[in-house]
């Protein structure tokens, strides 16, 4: 009996690793090859107000887009190079005085998307023109486009219920504020797998707290901006080749925009912007 | 025969006198006005030296002493001994004595200033103590059959609202959905927070449609690493506080003492958000809360003088005549070769010495006019219209009294016979008088009667229900640029409608009509 507990014992405990390992992500996390084509559909809500004067006064807008990615080049131990546009974009507003809304079918201009094996995108550059003014537009390197293919994973294995925390400061160049500083902390966890459409996907959730500072001119008057945001979302992978699926975030600022020269201003605002990221397409 | 042929002599001759007496006038008036007399003033109110006249400065202080130097050459009197009236102008900065403690059961809890809370720019300096009451979102709205106070009594109480509106990211909802409606913005909740009784409000961001429950309130500088002083706005100071409470803004410590936590103030919120039902209630909780603004007194005036009227019916009536002399002053740390000061010459160097223009015209007639006529040079137009409303507030003479305002704003640009008369359409009878006196001159406008616009000084006035006329000849490219500066001044056009203001001015002062 003991001879035969033993070996329930040992069965048991191999079981619960090879669980354990199933469920643990290892670096690199990243599996797509050339020639892999990943379409999106991207969209984002923004509810603002702002005051004036005493005056508050709000607006809304919602953007929808398209995007195409393909995998130029995905080499083991290399950096991954994507190149991805926007296929598709609508965009209205509402409020403030602005009820409009605003339709391209044109594709914007090409990107090379730089990642390394963890996940974190490295450069962005213009490949390729568009065709027109107005599809010139629908670019990338917008700040508001906050497209994202992969999540940056920690560079160790990781197993449901562990958690992780990212503090990082960025500097922003965002005329006409000579930098903007961006300081955020990010606590992650790994909440789990589920299976979609036959698909096993890993859920990562999120919660930031950030603090933005910055500084600048325009014709001759001093801007300054400070404010305080917080984030709270969902990141679905595809556990396989680690590209994201699915993402749902909420994202809350108040900043305060200030100028001060021939004219002074102090135009304390708050936002609220809620995006939705999700593959349509692989 | 003899007898009637002598009387139609007379009034021939009394006829004739009358007309070459006003003859004189308009031709010693285009001597009197004329672009040598516009250039000279403009090119010194224009000047570099003045770094552009901004509201407040030295050289805004030059530029008034200029001007009354000015009046007083010309025969104008001052008013109440004084060329000067003065603009009432503060920054509001937060004070030393913003304080906020809670007493729950026997526990005190001191909040802390920018952390727990934060004042709005409106708040009142005032203590307050009493008792605490949750009253939703702080609003009645009877069309909507909607009244957070309809089953409470907050007299003497220190309330506590959501921020925003029920539904406010719902589309269907009858609080307008997403845009925010006047029910959702924080100075009606003060106002009627006020009409229920209470002593004081604090604003809570609501946690069913936010996640950032940091207290936001008003970016007060002193609260701020960054920001400089002078960006709070300079305003005409508030003759009392009676029209304001203590409102601040509170976050997630307020909801943590009162509420216990997120998760059930969410759930209060998500009940009247569902249901439109208020749920307003009584805490246990006592509370002081203290908000205070200190005063910086900016220094600024408008310069005034009269033409006392002769008759003894009309004298005590005035029309105005007025232009604003400030404009927005200079570009700091700009390079040593690059032009940075913003000279303001038509706008609205070129108004001003029109205005000392008419004043010049009414030092050269042979005798008064029957109304007075009111000359003010307005400060502060370009931060909010500030001079000509302080006037309105504390009017040198009465307003029932006051028949016209003309007002003169950018009148040196753009085709030399093309000329904007804003607020024609709604004052007629000013914009017949203004063509009238056009058709009398050799060179005449092409006069465009245009309905009102708010952005100069006549606005107070209109709204005040004083007919006004405003002389405007258009904008142009080079408004509010370094590049508005003399040389590029029609001065004869500024000199011929500083005449036409006169012929106007003239016109108004003598007729006995009410416009």
């Amino acid at each position: 009996m003991k001879k035969y507990l033993k070996t329930i014992l040992i069965i048991a405990i191999n079981l619960i690793i090879v669980q354990l390992t199933h469920a643990q992500i290892s670096p690199p996390n990243i599996h797509v090859q050339q020639g892999d084509i990943f379409k999106y559909s991207y969209e984002m809500q923004i509810n603002s107000t702002q005051s004036m004067g005493g005056n508050q006064m709000s607006s809304q807008v919602i953007q929808s887009m398209s995007l195409e990615f393909e995998v130029e080049s995905a080499k083991e131990n290399e950096s991954i190079d994507i190149l991805g546009n926007i296929t598709n974009f609508s965009m209205s507003i509402s409020g403030g005085g602005l009820d409009s809304t605003t339709a391209m079918a044109q594709e914007g201009p090409t990107y090379r998307l730089t990642y390394n094996d963890f996940g974190k995108e490295t450069s962005r550059t213009l490949v390729d023109s568009a065709n027109s003014e107005v599809a010139a537009q629908l670019n990338m390197e917008n700040p508001s486009i906050n497209i994202n293919l992969f999540l940056e994973l920690p560079d160790k294995k990781i197993a449901p219920g562990d958690t992780w925390t990212e503090e990082k400061t960025d500097t922003v160049i965002n005329a006409p504020f000579k930098a903007l500083i961006i300081h955020a902390i990010t606590k992650y966890k790994y909440e789990g797998n589920e299976k979609n459409n036959g698909t096993e996907l890993i859920r990562i959730t999120y919660s930031q707290e950030m603090e933005i500072s910055g500084s600048g001119e325009m014709n001759g008057m001093q801007l300054f901006a400070e404010g305080e945001g917080a984030s709270e979302g969902h990141v679905d992978l595809n556990k396989k080749m680690g590209i994201l699926v699915n993402s749902e975030v909420v994202t809350e600022m108040s900043m305060n925009v200030a100028i001060s020269g021939q004219q002074s201003f102090n135009i304390p605002m708050t936002q609220n912007i809620k995006t939705k990221q999700q593959l349509i397409e692989d | 025969m003899l007898y009637k042929i002598r009387r139609l002599i007379i009034l021939f001759l009394c006829f004739s006198i009358s007309n070459i007496t006003q003859g004189q006038s308009r031709k010693s008036i285009e001597k009197t006005i004329t672009s040598q007399f516009i250039s000279g003033q403009l090119n010194y109110l224009a000047s570099d030296s003045m770094l552009g006249r901004k509201t407040p400065s030295r050289e805004l202080n030059h530029a008034a002493e200029y001007i009354a130097e000015k009046f007083k050459l010309y025969g104008l009197e001052p008013i109440h001994g004084s060329y000067f009236q003065n603009i009432p102008l503060v920054r509001y900065k937060l004070g030393e004595e913003n304080s906020f403690v809670l007493q729950k059961d026997t526990v005190s809890y001191i909040m802390e200033l920018k952390q727990d809370f934060v004042p709005f720019e409106f708040t009142a300096t005032r203590k307050t103590k009493g008792e605490l009451a949750f009253a939703g979102y702080g609003i009645t709205a009877n069309e909507y059959q909607y009244d957070d106070y309809k089953d409470i009594d907050v007299t003497g109480k220190i309330v506590i609202v959501f921020d925003h509106e029920p539904g406010e990211l719902d589309t269907s909802s009858v609080f307008d959905g997403v845009q925010l409606s006047e029910y959702g913005k924080t100075k009606y909740k003060m106002k009627n927070a006020m009409d229920h009784g209470a002593a004081s409000l604090i604003i809570l961001t609501d946690p069913l449609n936010h996640i950032l429950l940091k207290p936001i309130g008003y970016p007060w500088p002193s609260l701020s690493k960054l920001i400089p002083n002078d960006i709070l706005p300079i305003q005409l100071k508030k003759e009392n506080d009676s029209l304001q409470i203590p409102v601040v803004h509170a976050g997630k410590s307020l909801i943590k003492i009162v509420f216990q936590n997120k998760d059930s103030l969410t759930k209060i919120q998500n009940q009247i958000d569902k249901t439109l039902k208020p749920n307003s209630f009584l805490l246990d909780i006592k509370a002081e809360l203290t908000t205070s603004l200190e005063e910086e007194k900016i220094n600024a005036q408008n310069v005034v003088g009269l033409v006392q009227g002769i008759d003894p019916k009309l004298s005590d009536e005035v029309v105005i005549v007025g232009a604003h002399y400030d404009h927005v002053g200079y570009k700091r740390n700009s390079s040593s070769n690059a032009d940075s000061v913003f000279n303001g010459a038509d706008d609205n160097a070129s108004g001003t010495s029109a205005l000392l223009g008419v004043a010049k015209g009414f030092s050269s007639v042979s005798e008064p006019p029957k109304r007075s006529v009111l000359f003010i040079a307005f400060a502060a137009e370009e931060i909010g219209l500030y001079g000509s409303k302080a006037y309105i507030n504390t009017p040198l003479v009465p307003l029932d009294k006051t028949v016209a305002m003309l007002n003169l704003d950018m009148i040196g640009r753009n085709h030399a016979d093309s000329l904007n008369l804003h607020e024609a359409v709604e004052n007629p009878k000013l914009s017949k008088i203004v063509h009238m006196e056009n058709k009398k001159y050799k060179t005449k406008f092409k006069l465009n009667d245009l309905g009102h616009s708010g952005g100069s000084d006549h606005a107070p006035f209109i709204s005040a229900a004083i007919p006004a006329i405003f002389f405007f000849s258009g904008l142009h490219p080079d408004y509010h640029t370094v590049r508005d500066n003399p040389k590029l001044i029609d001065f004869n056009k500024a000199a011929r409608v500083s005449q036409l203001c006169f012929g106007t001015t003239w016109y108004i002062a003598n007729d006995n009509t009410y416009y």
